[in-house]
């Protein structure tokens, strides 16, 4: 109580609502929603950059060719997805099983795109019968 | 809350939690079966990219995506405060952050149609090529998710006026909230794989 009295005192402003746990929480929240909204930014502002810039090459393994910069670009997207679902979507303060549900999902979806990656990218069933170019046909 | 509010089992606090973790369940599996939907016309998408020969220019406009991101990006912050406040009981500043958000929404559909008219002018339709055809199939389904989107959220913003909500029951804007980010989350993967890579 003493603590709070002195940081009041020292407030110019005495239309502030009294100090509570409960007010303190919503403005951290504030600060931290604030700071995740800055990192999303800054990601999509990194992520539009690398798309200018051969990623490969300025990492210098140009024998990836444009295959860093998918990498580079799913990482980023990644990353920005991540402090979505953790922060703006709670999964930080959600039930395990809640969690569980929904990171369940997304093995599925794992699943889906390995199990789909398996077809082409190994046994080359697409490049075997031919493909068409996907721009200006 | 009353004292005797406190203390009657069907309103205790465990009570309000117990509903609210539920009703959350509920979310996360209809999130889960929206992961499938999008996941369904991403893997085709990849397909195609990974047997199409040659490499791939983009034909989009970076900057109008990229301003469309940080349109959405924004409205989940203005999202994220709409359920912070309601959580709190702040009625008045819950609204306007609904309202906020929804602003946000309409701007993400001007730009989208600004982009649309330019691919339409150019003779860009949907059968254009296969990169045209996913491009309208991706952005409009996630579009029509955003006009969903924001329908609930005229609703809330209707609902929270009239005085539907409070710090105990705000069940509805928090379970809109999972939903309006899991739009922006999809836009994430959707930008990067459409105008960037």
């Amino acid at each position: 109580m003493t603590s709070r009295e002195n940081s009041l005192a020292f407030t110019a402003d005495t239309e502030e609502p009294p100090f509570t746990a409960e007010a303190d929480l919503g403005h951290s929240d504030i600060v931290l929603y604030a700071e995740v909204f800055g990192l999303l930014a800054a990601l999509t502002v990194l992520t539009v950059t690398m798309s200018y810039v051969n990623v490969g090459a300025a990492l210098d393994v140009p024998q990836l060719g444009r295959s860093a910069n998918i990498i580079a670009g799913l990482l980023v997207a990644f990353a920005k997805a991540g402090l979505v679902v953790w922060i703006f979507m709670h999964m930080n303060h959600e039930t395990k099983v809640n969690r569980f549900v929904f990171i369940f999902a997304l093995c599925l979806l794992g699943t889906f795109f390995v199990a789909t990656a398996l077809d082409f990218e190994w046994l080359g069933t697409y490049v075997v019968h031919g493909a068409q170019a996907l721009v200006g046909m | 809350m009353s004292d005797a509010a406190q203390h009657h089992p069907i309103l205790s606090p465990a009570f309000h939690k117990d509903r609210r973790n539920l009703r959350a369940m509920g979310m996360w599996l209809f999130l889960g079966s929206e992961v499938m939907f999008f996941t369904a016309f991403f893997g085709a998408y990849i397909v195609a990219r990974s047997a199409s020969p040659g490499s791939v220019a983009m034909p989009l406009e970076r900057m109008l995506g990229a301003l469309n991101t940080l349109v959405l990006i924004t409205s989940s912050l203005t999202m994220a405060l709409a359920v912070m406040y309601s959580k709190k009981g702040d009625r008045a500043r819950t609204g306007r952050f609904l309202a906020l958000t929804f602003l946000l929404a309409c701007c993400f559909l001007v730009v989208k149609a600004v982009e649309y008219t330019h691919h339409f002018e150019d003779g860009n339709y949907p059968s254009h090529d296969i990169f045209f055809g996913f491009y309208f199939l991706l952005t409009g389904f996630h579009g029509l998710h955003v006009v969903g989107g924001m329908i609930t959220l005229g609703i809330l913003w209707f609902r929270n006026r009239r005085g539907d909500f409070n710090k105990d029951y705000n069940d509805p804007i928090e379970m809109a909230g999972l939903y309006w980010h899991f739009v922006d989350l999809v836009w994430i993967f959707l930008f990067p794989a459409l105008y960037l890579l």
